[in-house]
């Protein structure tokens, strides 16, 4: 049921990573075909996150590429990050704002247009129909990854189709001091 | 991309609305220290009138370095920045977007308010335009260079003390051009010479400066 051949959608080819002195990995590649997921495990400072950010092009590898559909994401650049949705370790939520324009907010950031009724529709599917109407986001944590997931999810629908995501073990990627997991959603 | 730097902006000046207690800030901080030099000096109708342009100049510079930590440091703690890194419109135009705001918030009432701070001084109410005038050339040039250095110290520790370390003696040729243009036109030769160049500043840094934080924003959040 699953494409898995032919050229893959993200592709990670010999990346190099080393922060300062220290060597984080090195010689690390994986290929991503579109509906698969990838989780990453590592012990601390293994350089998850800055795997995480090299393959969005956050930073540069000191080796390496990150490609997107064949192409070199640095030569890409913009028609690579319309079609990325990047939720990172901080939710990107204003608490000065309302649910509504915060999401309003990414859109608009991730070259999404999105009507005022359209970003309701998504809210109230959500259940934030009610923050969504009048006052700022609440501040109870839950409150504030719900909001974050909203402009994700927001912005992956507008842009792409969206996948039921069953998690079902795949391929492995090495990884040093931990592993990845290649996981092959089935569509439901 | 019109859209996206509209978006931008209307929400750094929600936010601005949201938090008012920073604008504020600022603006008390220029008002009270333009008052303390005639208060510190003397009513000496004759000096005032010479040291006006050059105290409101100085205190314009400060008030602006006040302001100019919280142009990117509330964004790049929340994610935001991040965000726009990775947004879909080129950096450069975010930044422009933002730095716009910026100018809006924290230099455009500096500018409105001169005129009144003047007349303490016994400027003479004719070249009150030509001061007004270098304010709204000038101040936007200071939140340009600025956005560099904040750009540039985002994330460190005692980042304040290094920002003004870093763009204070950047600032001093709109300083030189800025007060001049109003000493010139109070001495009866006309401070336009001094106004064109500061004009000329403006369409450089409005070119460049972006730019320069684009870079400067992406070194920092590596």
């Amino acid at each position: 049921m699953e494409k898995t051949s032919g050229t893959p959608s993200l592709e990670a080819v010999d990346l190099h990573c080393a922060r300062g002195e220290r060597k984080l990995f090195g010689a690390l590649s994986f290929a991503l075909h579109g509906g698969e997921l990838l989780r990453i495990a590592g012990a601390n400072g293994s350089g998850k996150t800055s795997l995480l950010r090299i393959s969005c092009g956050l930073i540069e590898p000191t080796e390496g590429s990150v490609r997107w559909c064949g192409e070199d994401i640095r030569r890409l650049q913009e028609e690579f990050r319309r079609q990325l949705v990047y939720i990172g370790h901080a939710d990107a939520i204003k608490d000065d704002l309302t649910s509504a324009e915060n999401l309003q907010v990414a859109c608009t950031l991730a070259g999404v247009h999105a009507r005022p009724a359209q970003v309701g529709e998504a809210l109230r599917q959500l259940g934030l129909a009610r923050t969504a109407a009048a006052g700022r986001v609440d501040s109870p944590r839950v409150e504030r990854t719900r909001a974050a997931l909203v402009a994700g999810r927001a912005v992956y629908r507008a842009g792409c189709r969206s996948h039921g995501l069953r998690a079902r073990p795949g391929r492995r990627a090495r990884f040093p001091g931990g592993s990845g997991d290649v996981y092959h959603p089935s569509r439901s | 991309m019109i859209a996206a730097l509209r978006c931008v902006i209307v929400r750094d000046l929600l936010l601005a609305v949201r938090r008012s207690s920073d604008v504020l800030t600022v603006l008390l901080f220029f008002v009270i220290v333009v008052s303390l030099f005639p208060l510190g000096i003397g009513p000496d109708p004759e000096l005032l009138r010479t040291i006006a342009p050059g105290v409101i100049w100085v205190a314009a510079l400060l008030a602006s370095m006040l302001a100019l930590q919280r142009i990117f440091a509330s964004d790049h703690a929340d994610g935001t920045l991040e965000q726009m890194l990775l947004g879909a419109s080129p950096l450069g135009m975010t930044v422009a977007a933002k730095v716009f705001a910026h100018w809006l918030v924290s230099g455009l009432p500096l500018v409105l308010i001169s005129p009144v701070l003047a007349l303490q001084f016994n400027f003479p109410q004719e070249m009150l335009g030509v001061l007004t005038l270098s304010l709204a050339l000038g101040t936007p040039v200071l939140s340009l260079i600025g956005a560099i250095g904040a750009a540039l110290t985002l994330g460190l520790r005692g980042g304040g003390a290094l920002l003004s370390l870093l763009v204070l003696p950047l600032y001093v040729p709109v300083l030189i051009m800025g007060a001049g243009s109003a000493e010139a036109a109070a001495a009866g030769i006309g401070g336009q010479a001094q106004l064109l160049l500061l004009g000329a500043l403006l369409v450089f840094a409005g070119a460049f400066a972006p730019w320069a934080v684009a870079v400067a924003l992406r070194i920092s959040t590596e």
